[in-house]
Parts: C-alpha cells; sequence; structure tokens
C-alpha cells in the first residue's frame, strides 16, 4: 500500500506540496471552489494549488470577517494573514458563496500577493448565454494568467492540460468503483485521503501514484465491518474525523458529494475541439455545487449517486455558517426522505472537537437504519 | 435472563435491571466529575435494591451522555434509541417521544416496535434544555421541584420572557422581580419560554399521537401542562420519567443477549 | 414630511393593488427584490416583493415570530432573519393581521442568484411550500468595477429577457413601449434622486436618514419605473429645496453627522434619531443607496429598456464584490460631511458585515473618519439589547465630540 500511504501523508499536510514546487522555482496559484480550471494555469506552467484549512485556531482574521462566517474560509484567510501561505504567489477564486467572495475583497486590500482574480462565472446551468458568458469570462482569466506567468497558452498546450487532468479524473472514478462493493474496499478515510492526496499534486505525479494504487488495491481485504452504507454530502470536508467516526460507530461510507472529493473529479471535460470552450461547457454544465441552479439538477445528481452506490441512508454534514448547504439540507433532506433515504443533518464547526459532539446524533441515525 | 441499562447524563446517573420483561430496581445518583465512577454507583444501588451482585447479570448496555465511558458494559446505544424503546415499553401505543434531559432536549418519532424513525435534538442551547430550569430556580431562590406547580398559580398575569438565551433571560427575569412582579407569574413566564422552545423542536419531526414526555423536566407540571397545551395532546408519562433511557438500555441488552444466546458460537 | 405621507400612500395602494388583482383572480408574482421593478411597472405584473414583506413584519416587531416557525421547518437560527422570516412566513397557516392584508398567495415565484446565498436559496422554499412555477434569474457579479463588462451586461439583459419570457408564457403581456416608458421614467426618478443626494448634503440637514428609509429606500425599491416614485422624489426634492433656503434643519444646533451603515433596527426606528439629543444627525444611511446604483441616469435608455437595466443592476452597489461599495461610502462620507460612521453586523449576514472593516479601514485612511461596529440585529428583536446599543452610541459619540 505505498501509494495510498504517500497520498495520505500529502492529504495530511498538503501545503508541503505547494512549498517544494515554490522551492523547485515554480510560481504557484492557490485556489478554491470547483470551478476554478487548474488546466489554465497549468499550461502555463504555473502551479495550480488547492488551497485547504488547518486545524488551528482563527486567530488574526476574526477582526476582519465576522465570527459568524464560514470556518473555512475564515481559516484560510487566517492563516494568509500569519504569513503561512507565503508560498503562494496569487489566489484565484470564483463565483460560489458569499464567503469565498468576500475572501476576493480581502485577499486584495490586505494579502496583496502579486495575483488575485475572480472568475466571476454564471450560476446557472446550461443555457447559450451562460456559455458565452463563462467562456469570455474564461478568455479574460486565461489572459490574465499569461501576462502573470509570462507565456502564451497555446491550444495545444491547453488541450494536452485538460488530457492530463482528465486522466486523473478518470483514474479516481476507478478508485470510487471499488466502493461499490459491500463492503466497499475502501474507507471513507482512504477515499478522502486518496482525493485529496491526488488534486494537491502535480497531475502527473498523481497520474502514477493512481496507477500504482488501483494494481495495489485489487485484491485487497475490505479494510471495514459491513454496516448501514452511508453518502456523505454537504459542505467541504478537509480532515476524516467524521468519516472516521461513521465507521467507528459501524457504518460505511460509500460515496461521498464533497468539495475536496467528488465534486472536483465527477465530470470530465471534452477533449475535442476549442479547448476553451470545452472548460466553459464545464463549468456551466455540471452544477455540482449548491451555489448552482437549478437545485433539481443538484438533487438529481446526488440522488443517482446515491443510487449508484446503494447508500441506505445519506449524512449532509453542514460546517457552521455555510449557507450554500444550510439551505439545500433543509429543503433537500425532505426530498431524499420521499426517495426512501433516510437523511440526517449534522452541523458542526470546522475543529475536530466539535466533530466529536456529533457522535450521538451520528449514532442514533445509524442505530435507525 | 437478567439485564441492565446504565444511562448516564448530564445531571444524573440512572441503572435499572431487568429480569426477562420485569423490572426488579432502579438506582438515581447525581452525576459527579467521573462518568465510569457515577454509572458505577448509580448500578451498584440497583445491584443493592435487587439484592443481586453484579455476576448475576447476564448483559449490560450502557446509553446517555457518558455512554462510552462505562467500563461494565459490553454495548452502548444513543440515548434516543433508548429512550424510544423505554417509552414503548411503557405506552405501546406512544408514536412521539419528547425526551427533555438536564443538557439537551430530543424529539423523537418511532414506530409501534419502538424503532426510532426520526429525531431532532437540541444540544447548542442551554435554553431549551432542563438546565435552564435550575438557573432560574437558584436565580430565584425556588426549589426545583417547586417551580412547575407554582407556574400555574399566576397571580396577577404571566411575564413572558422575551429573550431566547438563558443569559439574557437571567437578567430579564431579576429585573422584573426587581419591579415586584409576583415570583409566580415570573414562573409561568419561564415555563412557557421553555415549553415554547420545546414544541419548536417537536414540530421539526411532526407530532403524531400518542404522545409521550421522558426526562427530568417530565416531572414539571408546570411545563408538562403547558407542552400539553401546545401539541393539543395529553403527554404519556410513566411513574419514574427519569429512568426511561436506562429502561430502553436494558430492553436493548435483553434483546442483544438473546440474539447472542440463539447464535451458536463462534470463534 | 410631506414626502414620507406621500410614499406611505403610495405604498398602502401597491398593497391594495395587489389584493385587487388577486380578488380578480390575475396571476400573483412573488419576486425577490431588486430584480428591476420597472419590469412590474411596464408588464403591470402584481408583483408581492419577498424581502418587503420582511420588513415589514419586522416594523411590526413580528420577525421574532415568524423566525421561530422557520426554525421549527428545521431552518437553522444562523441564517439571515429576512429569509428566515420568510420562510416562516410561507409555512405559516394563519397570519397576524396586518401580514394577512399585504400577503397573498403566490401563483409565480420569480428569484435571483444575487447578492447573497440566502437570497439566491431562501425563494425555493417558497416554491416547495406553495408547488407553483419558478424562474430564476441569474445576475453576475461585478469583478470589473466601472464600467462593468459588456459579456455581462448582454448575459443579464438575455436572463432578463428570458424572465420576460417565463411572464409572457404565464399570460403576461410584453408591451415594448411601456418597458421604454417605465424605463424614461425610472431615469426622471433617478435624476431627481440627484438632485435630492445633492440637498441632502447640505449643512445642516434638512433630513434624516429615518425618514429616507420611508421616502427614499422604499420607492426606490419598490416603485422604480412607475409614475408614483416620481411623484415622491418629486415632493421630496422641493420639500428640501424649501428647507435648504430657509436654512432649516433637523436639529436647531447641528453638531455632528453620521453615516449609518446596515440595517437599523426596524422594530425600533427611534433609535436613529437617538443621537439628536447629544446634537448629531444620523444624515445618511447605506440603505438608501442600494437600491440605487452609481450609474449616471442617463445611461437609461428607452431604447435599450433590458440593456439599460441589465447594466444598471450590475452596476448597483449591492453587487457583492465590495470594491465599489467601499468606494462609494468614502465619496459619501466626504461629500455628506461625515463626521463618524456607525457599522451595524447583522446576525446570520455573510455578505454586508464582511466589508465594514473595508469600509473602517477606508474612512480612515481616505477621509480620517473614525467608524464603529457593534453587532445588531435589524430585522430580528429576538436578542435585541437596548441598554448595550445605547451605551455603545454614546460612548461612539463621546469619542466624536472629543475630537472636534
Amino acid at each position: 500500500m505505498q501509494a495510498l500511504q504517500t497520498l495520505r501523508e500529502v492529504a495530511r499536510q498538503p501545503q508541503r506540496v505547494a512549498r517544494e514546487a515554490k522551492a523547485g522555482g515554480k510560481k504557484v496559484l492557490g485556489y478554491r471552489c470547483v470551478y476554478v480550471p487548474e488546466e489554465i494555469p497549468d499550461a502555463a506552467g504555473v502551479t495550480p494549488f488547492p488551497v485547504f484549512g488547518t486545524p488551528e485556531a482563527i486567530a488574526l482574521a476574526d477582526s476582519y470577517l465576522q465570527p459568524n462566517m464560514c470556518e473555512f474560509i475564515r481559516n484560510i484567510f487566517d492563516l494568509a494573514l500569519k504569513g503561512k501561505l507565503d508560498f503562494l504567489d496569487g489566489l484565484v477564486l470564483c463565483n460560489t458563496c458569499d464567503a469565498v467572495r468576500k475572501l476576493f475583497d480581502h485577499w486584495k486590500t490586505y494579502v496583496q500577493t502579486p495575483f488575485c482574480y475572480l472568475i466571476a462565472n454564471p450560476q446557472k446551468q446550461s443555457t447559450d448565454t451562460g456559455y458565452r458568458y463563462q467562456y469570455e469570462e474564461l478568455r479574460r482569466f486565461k489572459e490574465a494568467v499569461e501576462g502573470f506567468a509570462g507565456t502564451t497558452i497555446t491550444d495545444e498546450s491547453l488541450r494536452q492540460s485538460i488530457r492530463t487532468h482528465n486522466e486523473t479524473r478518470s483514474l479516481l472514478r476507478q478508485v470510487y468503483e471499488l466502493r461499490k462493493q459491500d463492503p466497499p474496499l475502501l474507507s471513507g478515510e482512504e477515499a478522502l485521503s486518496i482525493v485529496m492526496g491526488s488534486i494537491a499534486l502535480p497531475k502527473d505525479r498523481s497520474n502514477a501514484l493512481l496507477r500504482q494504487l488501483l494494481s495495489e488495491l485489487l485484491g485487497r481485504q475490505p479494510p471495514v465491518k459491513p454496516g448501514p452504507r452511508i453518502m456523505v454530502t454537504g459542505s467541504i470536508i478537509d480532515n476524516p474525523t467524521l468519516l472516521n467516526m461513521v465507521e467507528e460507530l459501524g457504518g460505511s461510507v460509500v460515496i461521498d458529494d464533497l468539495c475536496s472529493t467528488t465534486r472536483t473529479f465527477w465530470h470530465p471535460v471534452e477533449e475535442d475541439g476549442d479547448p476553451l470552450g470545452a472548460l466553459a461547457h464545464h463549468t456551466i454544465e455540471n452544477p455540482v455545487c449548491a451555489c448552482m441552479h437549478p437545485a433539481e439538477a443538484r438533487f438529481d445528481y446526488m440522488l443517482s449517486l446515491a443510487r449508484e452506490y446503494n447508500a441506505q441512508g445519506i449524512i449532509y454534514f453542514n460546517l457552521m455558517y455555510c449557507d450554500p448547504f444550510l439551505y439545500e439540507g433543509t429543503l433537500f433532506k425532505k426530498k431524499f426522505e420521499e426517495q426512501g433515504i433516510p437523511t440526517t443533518v449534522l452541523q458542526a464547526e470546522h475543529t475536530s472537537s466539535s466533530m466529536g459532539q456529533l457522535r450521538t446524533r451520528v449514532q442514533a441515525f445509524l442505530e435507525m437504519l | 435472563m437478567r439485564t441492565a441499562g446504565v444511562d448516564v447524563g448530564s445531571l444524573t446517573g440512572k441503572a435499572l435491571i431487568l429480569e426477562d420483561n420485569r423490572i426488579l430496581a432502579w438506582g438515581v445518583v447525581p452525576t459527579g466529575p467521573d462518568s465510569a465512577e457515577t454509572a458505577r454507583e448509580a448500578m451498584d444501588m440497583a445491584l443493592q435494591k435487587a439484592g443481586l451482585g453484579m455476576g448475576q447479570i447476564e448483559y449490560v448496555v450502557s446509553t446517555g451522555y457518558g455512554r462510552v465511558v462505562v467500563p461494565f458494559a459490553q454495548r452502548n446505544v444513543t440515548e434516543i434509541s433508548c429512550h424510544a424503546k423505554g417509552a414503548n415499553w411503557f405506552f405501546p401505543s406512544v408514536r412521539t417521544i419528547l425526551d427533555m434531559g438536564g443538557q439537551d432536549c430530543k424529539a423523537i418519532r418511532c414506530d409501534q416496535t419502538g424503532k426510532v424513525v426520526n429525531f431532532a435534538m437540541n444540544d447548542k442551547c442551554a435554553a431549551g434544555a432542563g438546565r435552564s430550569m435550575e438557573v432560574m430556580a437558584d436565580l430565584l431562590n425556588v426549589p426545583l421541584a417547586d417551580i412547575g406547580q407554582r407556574s400555574l398559580h399566576i397571580v396577577k398575569g404571566e411575564v413572558p420572557v422575551s429573550s431566547t438565551c438563558v443569559v439574557f433571560a437571567k437578567s430579564e427575569v431579576l429585573a422584573n422581580v426587581r419591579q415586584g412582579v409576583p415570583v409566580n407569574d415570573v414562573l409561568a413566564g419561564i415555563c412557557t419560554a421553555l415549553a415554547t422552545r420545546v414544541y419548536g423542536l417537536l414540530r421539526r419531526v411532526g407530532v403524531a399521537p400518542d404522545f409521550a414526555i421522558s426526562g427530568g423536566i417530565a416531572k414539571n407540571i408546570g411545563v408538562v401542562s403547558r407542552v400539553e397545551q401546545k401539541v393539543g395532546l395529553k403527554a404519556n408519562i410513566c411513574f419514574e420519567p427519569q429512568i426511561v433511557g436506562a429502561l430502553g438500555a436494558a430492553i436493548f441488552a435483553r434483546e442483544i443477549a438473546a440474539k447472542q444466546q440463539k447464535k451458536p458460537a463462534t470463534v | 414630511m410631506r414626502a414620507v405621507i406621500e410614499a406611505r400612500r403610495f405604498r398602502k395602494a401597491e398593497w391594495a393593488r395587489l389584493q385587487e388583482a388577486k380578488k380578480q383572480g390575475r396571476p400573483i408574482v412573488a419576486a425577490i427584490g431588486l430584480l428591476p421593478r420597472e419590469i412590474w411597472h411596464a408588464l403591470d405584473v402584481p408583483a408581492m416583493i419577498l424581502e418587503d414583506l420582511s420588513v415589514r413584519a419586522s416594523a411590526r416587531n413580528l420577525s421574532g415570530i415568524y423566525c421561530d416557525i422557520a426554525e421549527q421547518q428545521g431552518f437553522a437560527r444562523e441564517l439571515c432573519a429576512v429569509h428566515l422570516s420568510l420562510a416562516g412566513i410561507a409555512a405559516s397557516e394563519e397570519h397576524d393581521p396586518f401580514i394577512h392584508s399585504i400577503f397573498v398567495q403566490p401563483d409565480l415565484i420569480i428569484g435571483r442568484t444575487f447578492p447573497c446565498i440566502s437570497e439566491s436559496k431562501s425563494f425555493l422554499y417558497w416554491v416547495e411550500r406553495f408547488g407553483r412555477p419558478y424562474h430564476l434569474v441569474d445576475v453576475p457579479i461585478n469583478t470589473w468595477g466601472s464600467p462593468v463588462a459588456p459579456h455581462a451586461v448582454d448575459y443579464l439583459t438575455a436572463e432578463l429577457d428570458g424572465m420576460l419570457e417565463f411572464l409572457e408564457k404565464h399570460g403576461f403581456k410584453r408591451d415594448p413601449v411601456r418597458l421604454s416608458q417605465s424605463v424614461l421614467l425610472s431615469r426622471k426618478a433617478m435624476e431627481l434622486w440627484q438632485e435630492v443626494e445633492k440637498l441632502r448634503k447640505v449643512v445642516p440637514s434638512p433630513m434624516t436618514a429615518g425618514e429616507a428609509l420611508s421616502c427614499i429606500a422604499n420607492p426606490m425599491m419598490l416603485l422604480l419605473g412607475s409614475e408614483a416614485a416620481v411623484r415622491i422624489f418629486l415632493t421630496l426634492r422641493d420639500e428640501l429645496a424649501e428647507r435648504v433656503k430657509a436654512g432649516h434643519g433637523v436639529i436647531p444646533n447641528e453638531k455632528l453627522r453620521l453615516l449609518l451603515v446596515g440595517i437599523p433596527p426596524l422594530y425600533n426606528l427611534t433609535l436613529m434619531s437617538y443621537p439628536e439629543r447629544f446634537g448629531a444627525v444620523v444624515v445618511k444611511s447605506d440603505l438608501d443607496f442600494l437600491g440605487g446604483s452609481p450609474m449616471p441616469p442617463e445611461m437609461l435608455l428607452p431604447e435599450q429598456p433590458l440593456h439599460s437595466l441589465a447594466r444598471k443592476l450590475i452596476s448597483d452597489l449591492i453587487n457583492p464584490c465590495s470594491s465599489s461599495k467601499v468606494d462609494y461610502t468614502v465619496g459619501m462620507v466626504k461629500e455628506y460631511h461625515i463626521d463618524g460612521v456607525i457599522g451595524l453586523n447583522k446576525r446570520g449576514c455573510r455578505n454586508f458585515p464582511a466589508t465594514l472593516r473595508l469600509i473602517k479601514d477606508a474612512v480612515q485612511r481616505e477621509a480620517g473618519v473614525p467608524m464603529t461596529i457593534f453587532d445588531l440585529d435589524g430585522i430580528d428583536p429576538r436578542e435585541y439589547d437596548e441598554s448595550q446599543v445605547v451605551s455603545h452610541i454614546d460612548s461612539f459619540i463621546e469619542t466624536l465630540a472629543r475630537r472636534r
């Protein structure tokens, strides 16, 4: 399980990957949210890096962003104010939630990296005009990255970048196939680590590791005891506390729908034709985030995931003050239950001690199934 | 078969011994700093009353806030499942249970076998839990046990509590008392405020008849009657509402032990 | 003020019109506010503006009740009280008589992805509760400042066109002539608003920010594109001109001028005039420029109605990227000769409170004016503590007085 171990170590301290790239003379662009097309900076020879939080207490950010804002975003801003993200040459965000948009304003004013960009993507699925609008947004973004990197991104280099990223997506889908078995061939923690590690690493490295991982996983014994099959969805989860808790209490996490996992790789980007157009389609056709509309498409997508992986219950995780998933969880709980899938909405803060308080709810939910 | 349930809550520890389907004895002790010790004390009390030794108990299930640290329990089950199970034992027709504990409050829906089908829980805010009553009892210097009765004997008119936070409510209540408002009228407002909060929780799971209340607050007639009024149903309350969780745990213990006996021993 | 009375009259007339439309069996549209109201007036759409319901409920001290009801439906207390109240209103079987008089069961629902997640998501509960067809307008955020990017204007124009198609599908008639007229009326109102703004900057202040809530902010949100908005702003302009000419200020001896950023306690608006006992007047609040747009009124072109309205909406100061709002606020501080800024941090709002620090630093840096920030939920009175608020204001005014 060499590959698994490597990915797990990366997932534990993803920041290291970015530091190494920086030390190797690369420019590093941090990014947040699934609608930032990493393919573009990659094609310009700039390292895109998904910024994660750390479980440390927030110290400096509270006097800028009120404490009743998303703790994940406040955590990232706090790290930046403390100088702990000094390996970043810039930050790229996209138009998702309030907290992300406010991070843009505050980063621009108080962190002041050489590059700070917000892609103002549409929030509505598949309209022709939305496509044209997003195409122009991405064209502007590409131009900005070119200026920042001092290179030109050719169609061919962008296409190549899309192919490499698609390979990661496809390998991760193959890994996720192994969760369909009963009991699943991966624990929830393993799946999270594999994806987090793969999205943090440069993609050629991820692809090599994932191929190795797939061969290592074949023929292994299931790591978790059989139990109620659970889908975990909701706000971002960047540490395995909740997933481990579910499995300790007798459930198996068999599928997830999270910003740190499936949302980043579920849908491939078209490889033929205009590469920028393909990336624009990718954004507007896949409403994988709760900020996106229509809600019906989100629901159908989640329901199909739950069905495909034969989930018996859904844990809808809500990070405190994460509005998109607060609304969605409240509205979808009923809808999932109408479909015969019991659902529980759990609210917690970003820290693991707060997660600990969820134990009774998780256990009672599993007992109910 | 003799089994036991131990319920370690935030304010009290409870243990109950079941012989087949008959309650033999129970013990209730205040929760100390050490949950394992509290569990042991409650268990000892129950064993003593039943005239039994620990060796004569076949299987023990723990529940409640401190359920994971009960050293002599073979399994732990959440208080949510246990309260549904226990309430079902007392009142088989019950489908909605309100468990009002010291630190938290739960609204539970169950089926005819006592299996949970939905639940909602408030554990973030003391205003919706028994602890708020203790705070007010201390503040007004009224014995906790008297609050319910006194709240029903309104002198001039109920004085509503507008703050939903216990900390703010405290200063509000104090201000009223200083202005000479009769204590009973203030207590009435406090009971109504708590009833309103827990009714909100019940609405989240939906109320279906029959209805039961368990947990310590079930002894407070002032809150109970107000909840009943809001729900529009009479609450079934057993003779000792504090032991429902422990009873549920003891029933789970019996079910698990019976299942294990049936299964051929495996290595 | 005459303008305040007039604005109230028009507001009541709007409510009556809505009830009348329901009685006649015409389809009622429940819409998230700040979509171009010019369109409702042009198509004669009986529109119930959802945030206005919330605001009215708060003004009658009913928000706590409706928020409680929403929480019983599973909504978290952490959410914005404007939207919690809305969920509560939707869930209620029975209403307080006043809300009953302004609420009508919607037949169509129109939502919008802007400017915050609450606005973008909460209407979905209405959709579920009433089971009515709905349409969503995606409004791009403005990351470019001014001028806004043409591709964004084109996109929103198409989105507004989609909304018109939805309305047409449900029996409303698109009338290009009236749409142009509506845009022209909106332009007239905006031009008058600019005159009003000029008059308001005079020292001593001829009106308070509290008065502006009813005769500027409200018409701006609800009546733009109608004759009514023009009438109200005309009355207001003339009234202010008279007062300025007479040198008539809100209070006899105006010493300090305050700007309020955030929602004042709508359930206790007397707080707005509280500082007056210290010779301090709240002369301006950001609520009355949120519905407004720094876009010059002459850019509202009747020959390009949707395009103009799209541009106006994107440049509206409510747009979630803060730079334009920060710049505008600094401008207001300078032009209104503001001595101090009060920023209110509304619990449950992830948008405006998260610009307060940016504003505070900018007004300090660029205008040398101090700002105080404290927690106050202007909609939900459940945790309102007047003594705390008042002592906060007292100490701020003390420090301002000492600076003079």
